[in-house]
């Protein structure tokens, strides 16, 4: 198992260099000269010529590259444009929020996509069933931004339980931030909800067809043991492949999710600086996601071997 | 029927006509005998028409705005009311599915080329081809989707051509792996054998003999991607960065309407609605084609 954990971290190397690759080329096709965005117009030939220096800007491409890997490797991003605050500060800020919000939608919705999807599943000709499928197809098809709309729309403005946007941080007002929480936490719950239960759906139903949940069936176990202790045991092993993806995702979520509620998070900061073009921001984060993406799909494959013993990890 | 065809393929040029108006008879006898089916295909082919007619559809000019009326509610006039800056939201929701549409089939079709030069290059060729866009399209498979597109549309620049081409490359890994396991197959098969002994050149063999070959996957997968690309680019524009004002865009359009939700919910209901229907047809069309083809599942 080690082993197999070694040379499943080492694969990620040509892939992560090839994404810091990636991105670098991306900040060089970036429109506009970054000393110029930091000086302005009127700066003189003598200052954009050292700031150019200090950045590292006239030298050749690929020690630029080198430059830039070893800044990443000490975690400096560079500064922001507008603030001219470190670009780690500005994330590690607002990464609390945003890992509440996330976290709490997936959480809440990964348990409603495995009752769902087992409903679903094991009563499958019921009317719950046609009510699971309808509902994960409705929510697939409703994209979050919209989603949101709607529950402003209903919760905040016309019955007026809710705020429609906000945020106070846990630790000063447990009651109000969850208040604040509700919504945007149900977006990313109900997403996630609508995509994972039809997996765990279709993952239980080709479980409930296999040899060894007959036997089961047939040694005279209660269906309540067959389903939990049997089948959704084997079922809900491709829904980890899924639900980590989901996890390694939740970036795509805030960056969403974040604007429709005004949610102080790093989604809000990515979008803001979008707006002003602030790209060591937005470079940033997209690199964060990309390495979490990454190592949620290797916890994902270590999860997977250690819980299917049929999965070889042992030399080929 | 369907499975006795697809079980025993017939080969290539022999009684390929006699198996084509069969299959058309049996996709006939699918669509009538589901009636859901059937609707969706339907409002499909009107969402289209609605798209290629939208100029005629329109009730007022969707970009001019007319102050004295801003944030009105739905009436007679303004079915939907008008936005913020007056303009009719109902005109503004049909040219958007022109754009939307339009913006989506070319998005498909670069991903779709892309996908398709990538996969044949690195399955005929393998080698260093293939190690070469394989890792590629492990790199890009490491972005966050949408926050790939983010980072091209913030490298290239903010506009609809750039998010487009974003939402294209996005749909890239799709088409190579769909495209490089069926060239695998295919390769090993008589006709491109034949082809090579008839010392026909590599090109040739990839795009006159494989490529048409395999074809009819790549083009279901593409019919279905539309509804993925819709999304993504509703999304790129709602923050901001596809769509620029005044284009009638409708991620654009609830990104304002979000705004005035008090005022005039329609503003964001309407483009909303349209991106769901859109999207929702897309869907359904998607899993009837896949029970079509799987006929396995019907069984269960």
């Amino acid at each position: 198992m080690t082993g197999y954990i070694v040379r499943r971290v080492l694969s990620m190397i040509p892939v992560a260099l090839l994404v810091t690759m990636a991105l670098f080329v991306m900040i060089r096709l970036t429109p506009g000269d970054p000393v110029r965005v930091i000086l302005g117009q009127e700066a003189t030939p003598q200052n954009v010529k050292a700031l150019r220096h200090e950045l590292g800007l006239d030298q050749s491409y690929p020690v630029q590259y080198i430059k830039w890997l070893d800044r990443l490797g000490h975690l400096d991003f560079g500064r922001s444009l507008a603030s001219r605050e470190p670009v780690r500060k500005a994330i590690t800020e607002r990464l609390p929020a945003t890992l509440e919000l996330g976290l709490t939608g997936f959480i809440v919705g990964l348990f409603f996509a495995v009752v769902l999807g087992t409903v679903a599943a094991v009563w499958r000709d019921s009317v719950w069933s046609r009510l699971t499928t309808a509902f994960s197809l409705v929510f697939v098809s409703l994209p979050n931004f919209v989603l949101g709309v709607l529950l402003i729309l209903l919760f905040a403005l016309h019955w007026r339980i809710f705020s429609p946007g906000g945020y106070i941080a846990f630790s000063r007002a447990p009651a109000q931030n969850l208040r604040y929480l509700v919504l945007p936490a149900s977006v990313g719950a109900i997403t996630a909800a609508a995509t994972l239960s039809r997996f765990v759906r279709s993952s239980l139903l080709e479980a409930l067809y296999t040899d060894y949940i007959r036997t089961a069936r047939a040694k005279g176990l209660r269906e309540f043991v067959v389903v939990v202790r049997h089948a959704m045991r084997n079922a809900l092993l491709p829904v980890i492949t899924l639900a980590g993806l989901a996890l390694g995702g939740l970036w795509e979520g805030a960056v969403i999710t974040e604007t429709i509620f005004t949610w102080p998070g790093v989604g809000r900061l990515t979008v803001d600086a979008l707006g002003r073009r602030d790209y060591p921001i937005v470079q940033a984060v997209v690199l964060i996601a990309a390495f979490t993406y990454m190592f949620a799909n290797l916890l994902v494959d270590i999860a997977y071997a250690y819980l299917d013993p049929r999965i070889s990890y042992g030399r080929r | 029927m369907v499975v006795g065809e697809r079980a025993v393929p017939a080969p290539a040029g022999f009684d390929q006509p006699v198996l084509a108006s069969r299959r058309r008879r049996s996709v006939v006898r699918f669509v009538a005998s589901n009636r859901v089916l059937s609707a969706f295909i339907v409002i499909f082919i009107l969402l289209v028409l609605v798209a290629v007619f939208a100029d005629a559809l329109t009730t007022y000019n969707p970009i001019k705005t007319a102050p004295k009326i801003t944030l009105r509610n739905p009436s007679t006039a303004h079915w939907l009311g008008t936005d913020n800056l007056g303009r009719d939201t109902y005109s503004r929701v049909i040219k958007g599915a022109q754009v939307s549409m339009r913006v989506a089939v070319i998005a498909v079709f670069i991903s779709l080329a892309v996908g398709v030069v990538m996969g044949l290059m690195a399955g005929y060729f393998g080698g260093i081809a293939d190690l070469i866009c394989g890792r590629y399209i492990d790199a890009q498979l490491a972005f966050p989707g949408i926050l790939l597109a983010i980072a091209i549309v913030n490298a290239l620049g903010p506009g609809l051509n750039h998010a487009m081409i974003a939402v294209g490359i996005l749909g890239v890994p799709l088409y190579f792996r769909l495209t490089r396991g069926q060239v695998l197959q295919a390769k090993e098969q008589e006709y491109v054998r034949a082809a090579e002994v008839i010392g026909a050149s590599r090109p040739r063999i990839m795009f006159r003999h494989i490529l048409p070959n395999i074809a009819n996957p790549l083009i279901v997968a593409a019919s279905l991607a539309g509804g993925n690309a819709i999304l993504a680019l509703a999304a790129l524009s709602f923050l901001g960065i596809a769509a620029q004002p005044p284009t009638p865009d409708w991620g654009a359009m609830i990104n304002i309407g979000k705004d005035y939700l008090q005022n005039n919910m329609w503003m964001a209901i309407g483009p909303g609605v349209a991106i769901f229907l859109t999207v929702f047809t897309y869907y359904m069309l998607g899993d009837a084609l896949r029970d079509y083809l799987d006929p396995r599942l019907k069984t269960r």
